[in-house]
């Protein structure tokens, strides 16, 4: 093995490493998902926004409730498409 | 509106187009491209079998009710899915590693493959899912009677459902049409490896069509029949969104009940777990899933609003996906809401029966089956008949069963809260599983206890009182508890009042269920095959499963397998699948030999057909000499700890090695230049000791060898000997000097000393060079008073060597070499301004270096006036250095002194 050989295949290596650790956050951002909306959708809140206002002719609170669970979809599928790319990038 | 023949007739070809996509699935399937079967949007689809019936009818009754509670059933299982990614990833993958059929098996694989778990749970399952079929059946004859009697009103009046007596018949055909497909397609292996994928291409349109026929009508009641969201939030009864006093417990309630019952549903863990075909599956569906649901919902609210606005006071809210379209005599629109109610009553039906079905006959026919005379008479392929029969029969049974629970409680409100009441039943397999595959102490006992507590538990406080009173509790029994025992009253348990039913069931079925499970695991030790299990389970992401034969030790006769291999998986398959792994093995013949290794695979591959715990019986019981070896699956534990942490470390090292060898390159530069400048010091001084040496030498043998030279001639050359001699020594000195100073070991005595005074001394030695070289010295010192701790002689040998240098290399004749000096902060500044062509700006760096010269042909200095000046500066503290300037403008050397300004100036 010659000098450039073992520098690609240190960087291979510390890239891999990169790409484990951002795995790991991606998946500990999933897990927090859960977490944020639970918290975000406790009855608490929901009455806070069961106040009388409309937003485009909708209840508040109805949007409130619609708006996060899209959010929620939302970043699912962006955690998603990461997690796929990192997969990926292993094979 | 449309004849009772007619809609029949529709339905008949509904199911018909289900059996043609079945039958195409598998026939794709079975082809050996999967292709578009396999897509993650169809694992998806698949998974909404969640949505039944009750979603399609019921969740908009439930906001006609009570408003936005609806969406907790919908946000659960979406904060499960866009969450917990890891921990359905990891029941897949178990199940995978271990050919896990049902939630009962999983659970009872667990726990050291144990056969009164996975009939527990069995049970709790039968009895959650059969009410629930049967309100799946409900709301199919149901709505093919409304369908049937036209818009009506006084049909879709009675707060129960119908007015009219309700029509068995549709109700026992769609029954029987379900019954057909499952059997068709749903037992027709036993094996989990071949997946139904015909069912689950049926589901996946199935899932479609539900989907298109609620949002068809959203968007009818929204648009058609109101002029856009606004319009129909106008119309909304005040209150029907201000939270009822129980909101809080329910919504919260809800939520974690619906997250635990998307895995726990025997249906859903059918779908999700069992028929997933790849794991990267899972990540599409954790975002596609909760999408499904969000548009599912989303005219959930404005359909209920609608009905409550248009249609006359007393329609049941459960049917106004319905009574809306019709109601508006948009009769195609119905007829398509009555096929998403039916598509999604019978996605739920086909699926919960296939799923209990494989539960029943794998958990309960085959351990009662194996105990019985039968079991001896071994005959090839018997197992096998007996088991896709027993599955038939259970699945016409459960269907039966279902029909049978519709019509004797068809006259009771009993149906309409069933939804959730088997979500509660199901719910109580959650703590044992997800404690199972997290927790590695999690024991067999404590799982056992806490399914058997929570289970009863529930029937207690929910489902035997669901039925109503003087049905199985009289009703004095539900109000005063029984035998007038009021602690134990069903709906306040202990006296615990002020909860909703649904919540109060579910506080002390889960308390019991978890404090047992938990309790026990803490305090009774795990059998041997428990403990294999569980680390196989807990640990399945590090240790590969398939290895698990390290750790059971047992012989049998490679006969006796095949015999029991051919009962289980029929003549041909079974041949196959020795063969297969004899040539694994390296072996000629058909026959591989009986390893550990062999037979685990062997009992891995039954307990796809027949569940683990009876794969486990039967190969015990022709097995001998088992012997688990515990002290090996610590060492495998340990192993894959400390591959981990292995791993980890060698992560960090590299990084460090590489950090260290970045470090090294740096350093290894550094030393080179250092070297390569070494070598030409000890070139330069040995040049610059040789030239005075030379002449030394030549001169004194001139002498010695010419007796006779003349007087002046000796003389000369004896001058010329003791100039040299005294350069070579001046040379020395100043290497010597020089690299005293560098180390740090010489010590001058300083004193304060004026040093405009030193400079106009420095200049005045200097004078003679200037006139020689043709140049002026314009002196001006601004800094009369300033005193800097140093030696005199020393700062006057800097000087004049600095004055000497800009006239050796900056003499322009008519000139004026400028020199200032100034006094600020503290700091004594003199500058010297040559007139030459100033340094080159690569040469800057060099110019402190030793030997190195100023580019002038014939010099006599060694190069060392400047590093040595430097160095003396230093040792005063201060600094010598070379400005930056315009090449072409002539050198600026700069001398920076820590001074102080005095009165009275000393010397």
């Amino acid at each position: 093995m010659n000098a450039t050989d073992a520098q690609t295949s240190t960087s291979d290596q510390a890239d891999r490493v990169l790409i484990q650790q951002s795995e790991r956050r991606d998946r500990s951002r999933a897990a927090a998902l859960p977490l944020i909306g639970f918290f975000l959708l406790t009855p608490l809140f929901i009455r806070v926004f069961a106040a009388d206002a409309t937003v485009l002719g909708a209840p508040l609170v109805v949007i409130y409730i619609f708006g996060i669970w899209l959010g929620l979809i939302i970043c699912a599928a962006l955690l998603a498409k990461r997690l796929k790319r990192a997969d990926h990038a292993f094979r | 509106m449309l004849s009772a023949n007619v809609l029949s007739a529709i339905c008949v070809g509904y199911v018909a187009v289900l059996f043609v996509t079945a039958y195409l699935g598998d026939r794709k399937a079975r082809s050996g491209k999967p292709g578009w079967l396999e897509s993650p949007l169809v694992y998806t689809f698949a998974i909404s079998v969640y949505c039944t019936s009750w979603t399609f009818y019921g969740a908009v009754g439930s906001a006609a009710r009570n408003g936005l509670e609806f969406v907790t059933i919908y946000l659960g299982p979406t904060l499960v899915f866009v969450g917990w990614l890891h921990l359905l990833s990891k029941l897949v993958r178990i199940a995978r590693a271990n050919n896990i059929t049902s939630i009962a098996d999983m659970i009872s694989s667990r726990y050291g493959k144990s056969s009164a778990i996975a009939v527990v749970v069995t049970l709790i399952s039968v009895v959650a899912a059969t009410p629930y079929i049967a309100l799946q059946l409900k709301a199919v004859a149901t709505s093919f009677q409304v369908i049937v009697a036209g818009a009506d009103p006084g049909v879709a009046t009675a707060a129960g459902g119908v007015a009219a007596p309700p029509t068995f018949e549709a109700a026992f055909w769609v029954a029987a049409g379900m019954a057909a497909f499952t059997l068709l397609f749903g037992a027709r292996n036993t094996d989990t490896n071949e997946r139904h994928h015909g069912v689950v291409a049926a589901i996946a349109l199935e899932a479609i069509v539900k989907l298109t026929a609620l949002i068809a009508v959203g968007v009818f009641v929204v648009f058609g029949m109101a002029d856009g969201p606004a319009t129909i939030f106008e119309r909304m009864p005040p209150d029907l969104l201000t939270p009822r006093d129980d909101f809080a417990t329910r919504w919260i309630t809800l939520i974690l009940l619906s997250s635990v019952a998307i895995i726990c549903l025997p249906r859903q863990f059918h779908v999700t777990v069992v028929e997933n075909v790849d794991e990267r599956q899972v990540a599409t569906a954790s975002w596609l899933f909760p999408l499904y649901l969000f548009l599912i919902s989303i005219f959930i609210l404005p359909i209920a609003i609608a009905g409550l606005s248009f249609l006359p006071a007393g329609a049941d809210p459960d049917l106004f996906v319905l009574t809306l379209p019709m109601a508006a005599d948009q009769h195609g629109l119905a007829l398509l809401a009555f096929l998403g109610g039916f598509s999604s009553a019978t996605s739920m039906v086909i699926v919960s029966s296939i799923a209990l079905a494989i539960m029943i006959s794998n958990h309960i026919v085959m351990p009662l089956m194996l105990k019985t005379p039968w079991a001896e008479r071994a005959q090839s392929g018997d197992i096998r008949r007996m088991l896709l029969r027993s599955r038939r029969i259970s699945i016409v049974a459960i269907l039966m069963l279902g029909f049978l629970y519709f019509r004797l409680s068809s006259g009771s409100e009993g149906l309409a809260s069933i939804g959730l009441i088997a979500f509660a039943g199901v719910a109580q397999a959650a703590p044992s599983m997800i404690g199972g595959v997290f927790w590695r102490m999690a024991n067999g006992r404590g799982a056992l206890a806490g399914l058997i507590a929570g289970f009863t538990i529930w029937a207690y406080t929910l489902f035997l009182p669901s039925f109503g009173p003087d049905v199985i509790f009289t009703a004095s029994a539900l109000a005063d508890g029984p035998w007038g025992i009021g602690i134990l009253r069903p709906y306040a348990l202990f006296g615990l009042t002020g909860l909703d039913p649904l919540t109060h069931a579910l506080f002390w079925s889960f308390t019991a269920n978890i404090l047992l499970f938990v309790s026990i695991s803490l305090l009774a030790d795990q059998r041997p095959l428990e403990r294999l299990q569980g680390a196989l389970f807990v640990d399945v992401f590090r240790m590969p499963g398939s290895n698990s034969h390290r750790y059971i030790q047992r012989s049998v006769t490679v006969t006796d397998l095949f015999v029991l291999a051919q009962r289980i998986m029929g003549p041909n398959e079974a041949q196959r699948m020795f063969a297969g792994f004899a040539r694994q093995q390296g072996l000629d013949g058909d026959m591989p030999v009986a390893t550990d290794a062999f037979i685990d695979h062997l009992e891995r591959r039954l307990a796809g057909s027949i569940g683990a715990a009876s794969a486990r019986t039967m190969i015990s019981q022709i097995a001998v000499g088992e012997s688990i070896s515990l002290a090996e699956l610590t060492k495998v534990a340990d192993e894959a700890a400390q591959a981990i942490e292995y791993s980890q470390q060698v992560e960090e090292k590299s990084l460090q090695l590489e950090a260290t060898a970045r470090e090294l390159r740096e350093a290894n530069r550094l030393l080179k230049e250092l070297d390569a400048r070494k070598d030409d010091f000890l070139n330069q001084v040995s040049h610059e000791l040789r030239t005075p040496m030379t002449s030394i030498r030549s001169f004194s043998e001139i002498l010695l060898e010419n007796a006779d030279i003349d007087g002046p001639r000796s003389d000369r050359f004896l001058s010329i000997i003791h100039d040299e001699s005294i350069r070579l020594t001046r040379l020395l000195d100043q290497i010597l000097e020089l690299s005293q100073m560098e180390t740090g070991r010489v010590e001058w005595p300083l004193s304060a000393v004026n040093i405009d005074k030193a400079l106009g001394r420095a200049a005045a030695v200097s004078e003679g060079i200037a006139s020689e070289a043709g140049v002026q010295l314009a002196l001006s010192l601004n800094a009369p008073g300033a005193v800097a701790e140093a030696e005199a002689d020393r700062l006057v040998q800097v000087f004049v060597n600095l004055i000497n240098n800009a006239i050796k290399y900056g003499a322009t004749k008519g000139e004026a070499i400028e020199i200032n000096s100034s006094f600020a902060d503290g700091h004594y500044r003199m500058t010297i301004r040559d007139c030459g062509p100033g340094i080159p700006e690569r040469d800057r760096e060099r110019v402190f270096e030793k030997f190195v010269r100023g580019a002038q042909p014939e010099t006599s200095g060694a190069g060392l006036g400047l590093p040595i000046s430097r160095e003396i500066i230093r040792q005063f503290s201060g600094d010598l250095v070379l400005l930056d300037g315009p090449e072409g403008a002539g050198a600026v050397f700069q001398v920076t002194l820590p001074a102080s300004v005095r009165a009275a100036a000393a010397e």
